[in-house]
């Protein structure tokens, strides 16, 4: 067997493994690293004088300090209490039937999913409506389905808002404000478009009125804390902005942050540490060097001469093509995968075909982010809220979620088709 | 299914089996040396011809030798089977069938086939760098990865076969029932 027919099946075992959930997905990307190893040393891809030094070439630090420091932030900023406090005031502010809660939640899902991570958006988010519908004696079933759906869409605000959107800004070059420039508006349009189809939906299910009578300050412990965590958090979303001027690196300056955030925020850094989600960080590093394997053995460019001999008829079609590929990829396997193994093959398209890379990049972030809606199990925030549901005794099936989510899933891919189209004109 | 071909008998079924098995095996052997030892000397003075038709020695030798397969063969493929739907149950209480579908069984069979590829492919420039018994060794390996791939496929087959079994009967016997309806109306006019 030659050495790309070998890495390639090492890249079909892990990504079989991702697929089915047999093992925890860290550490299936350890086995693929473990693997990309051993028989990068066996075809002498790699020597072992120099095996460490080539591996880190591999990883992307920038990238990988940019999502630690990202989530150690996030994670100081949710134990302070603040998106529970904003939560509570907006249900309390917007009042009425459990419908209007409803809508108002999940235009907050997407706010702070655009600053959170998606796991931890949905379990504040999924909490409060789970204790408000109770409240309102509402079934939160289609709320809470809906705010899993819309974490993706706010997944797209910002740069920092998911770890495909990091890995692409961190490997294409695109700064915070671009990211922004560019990624918000479809956002929003999608945003919109969505809020509007719920509550159209969400209306026809409106229960009586009742008056939230919680005090949103209950729920915040340390006003102190509070105030600081917020100050570092604003802090270093200023710098991220300036980042185009100061010239410092994203990761960089999201790595310091969070240093900051551990020494002044007055947080037991043990707690915050043991609430970090370490195994994505495994498995991105790991993903790395799968990558790097992969690219080394030839097989990146095998697939991108195939995807280019496939596509040189109509390379105007390539961005819209990758929203659709990486969206279908993400709903049965993680989108980080999908994101790092895509750019390489994506820089080979970009130079031969003559493509903006950028254009190919925003076509990973829209399809790895909103492809996870297609399925219960295409993204991290939909298995949290299926396990709330079912803690609360509803057992939602495939056909349910399909029947919820396919129409609004494809309407949002076809326009961010629409809007790829346009970005790959003017960029 | 396993219990329909007696796999309950346990450990004294299964013992059983496996000699039977193997008397088999060496039966047909048997039979067929005995064959292939006397067809030059006996059969050679059998020719005759009836009419158009010859007979010869070496074709008579041929026609017992596969009547005598086919006698000791449908033994030999009944404990073989046996043998096949253990190696088969052995796979699906690894792979905690029950707990997930037919599909994702057959998912976790390539995974295994593409990870016994794998171990073989890393094992061997390692075993073969060992003097004299090296080439050896890897051959033994060779077979018993080239055996659990032969089962593994068999019990992909098998999961593949029940997940086809109900949509292949459901449209057997529609067309079955479109057919006789035809039928039927065709012999009323």
């Amino acid at each position: 067997m030659n050495v790309s027919s070998t890495f390639s099946l090492i890249f079909t075992l892990i990504l079989i493994l991702l697929i089915t959930g047999r093992y925890h997905r860290s550490v299936a990307a350890l086995l693929g690293a473990l693997l990309t190893i051993v028989f990068g040393l066996e075809y002498n891809l790699f020597t072992f004088e120099n095996l460490w030094k080539e591996l880190v070439s591999f990883i992307d630090v920038n990238a990988v300090l940019l999502v630690v420091g990202v989530m150690i932030l996030a994670e100081a900023i949710a134990r302070s209490g603040f998106f529970e406090f904003i939560g509570l005031s907006l249900a309390k502010t917007v009042g009425g039937g459990f419908h209007r809660v409803s809508i108002a939640l999940i235009s907050l899902t997407i706010l702070f999913s655009a600053l959170l991570s998606n796991i931890t958006t949905m379990i504040i988010i999924g909490a409060l409506t789970v204790s408000l519908a109770k409240k309102f004696e509402a079934d939160p079933t289609e709320t809470i389905i809906y705010e899993a759906m819309v974490t993706n869409i706010g997944g797209l605000m910002l740069m920092i808002s998911s770890i495909p959107n990091l890995i692409v800004a961190a490997q294409i070059g695109i700064e915070f404000l671009e990211f922004a420039l560019f990624s918000l508006p479809l956002a929003l349009i999608l945003s919109i478009i969505s809020i509007l189809l719920i509550y159209r939906r969400l209306k026809k299910f409106s229960t009586m009125q009742r008056k939230i009578d919680v005090d949103p300050w209950s729920v915040v412990e340390n006003k102190e804390l509070f105030y600081r965590a917020l100050t570092i958090f604003i802090f270093v979303i200023i710098l991220l902005i300036l980042q185009d001027l100061i010239k410092i690196p994203l990761g960089l300056i999201a790595f310091s942050g969070a240093i900051l955030m551990l020494i002044l925020g007055g947080q037991d850094p043990e707690s915050i540490f043991s609430n970090i989600d370490w195994g994505s960080v495994f498995f991105l590093t790991s993903f790395y060097i799968i990558v790097g394997g992969l690219e080394r053995s030839g097989v990146l460019n095998i697939f991108a001469q195939n995807i280019i001999g496939f596509l040189s008829f109509q390379p105007k079609m390539v961005p819209i093509l990758n929203i659709w590929i990486c969206g279908l990829a993400s709903s049965v396997v993680d989108n980080i995968p999908i994101t790092l193994t895509l750019i390489p093959v994506m820089k080979q398209i970009s130079k031969m075909l003559n493509i903006s890379l950028k254009a190919l990049g925003w076509g990973i972030v829209f399809g790895a982010n909103l492809g996870g809606n297609l399925t219960p199990i295409g993204s991290p925030s939909n298995i949290i809220a299926l396990g709330i549901l079912k803690r609360e005794g509803r057992n939602i099936t495939w056909r349910e979620w399909f029947n919820l989510c396919i129409p609004q899933v494809v309407m949002q891919l076809l326009l961010a088709s629409v809007y790829v189209t346009f970005l790959s004109v003017i960029i | 299914m396993v219990s329909r071909i007696g796999m309950s008998g346990g450990i004294g079924d299964v013992r059983k089996r496996i000699f039977r098995l193997l008397k088999n095996i060496l039966l047909l052997y048997f039979v067929l040396l005995c064959i292939r030892t006397v067809q030059p000397e006996f059969f050679s003075i059998i020719n005759f011809e009836i009419y158009d038709f010859k007979i010869s020695g070496e074709k008579i030798a041929a026609a017992l030798s596969l009547i005598f397969t086919i006698y000791f063969g449908y033994f030999i493929l009944i404990d073989l089977r046996f043998f096949l739907d253990l190696a088969n149950k052995f796979i699906s209480m690894k792979l905690g069938e029950g707990e997930h579908g037919k599909a994702k069984i057959i998912t976790y069979d390539i995974a295994v086939i593409i990870a016994s590829i794998l171990i073989q492919e890393f094992l061997t420039p390692i075993v073969l760098a060992i003097p004299y018994i090296g080439e050896s060794i890897i051959k033994v390996i060779n077979l018993a990865i080239l055996a659990l791939i032969f089962f593994i496929i068999y019990h992909m087959a098998n999961e593949l076969y029940y997940i086809l079994k109900r949509p292949i009967d459901r449209l057997i016997e529609e067309t079955f029932r479109k057919t006789k309806k035809n039928t039927s109306i065709g012999e009323g006019v």
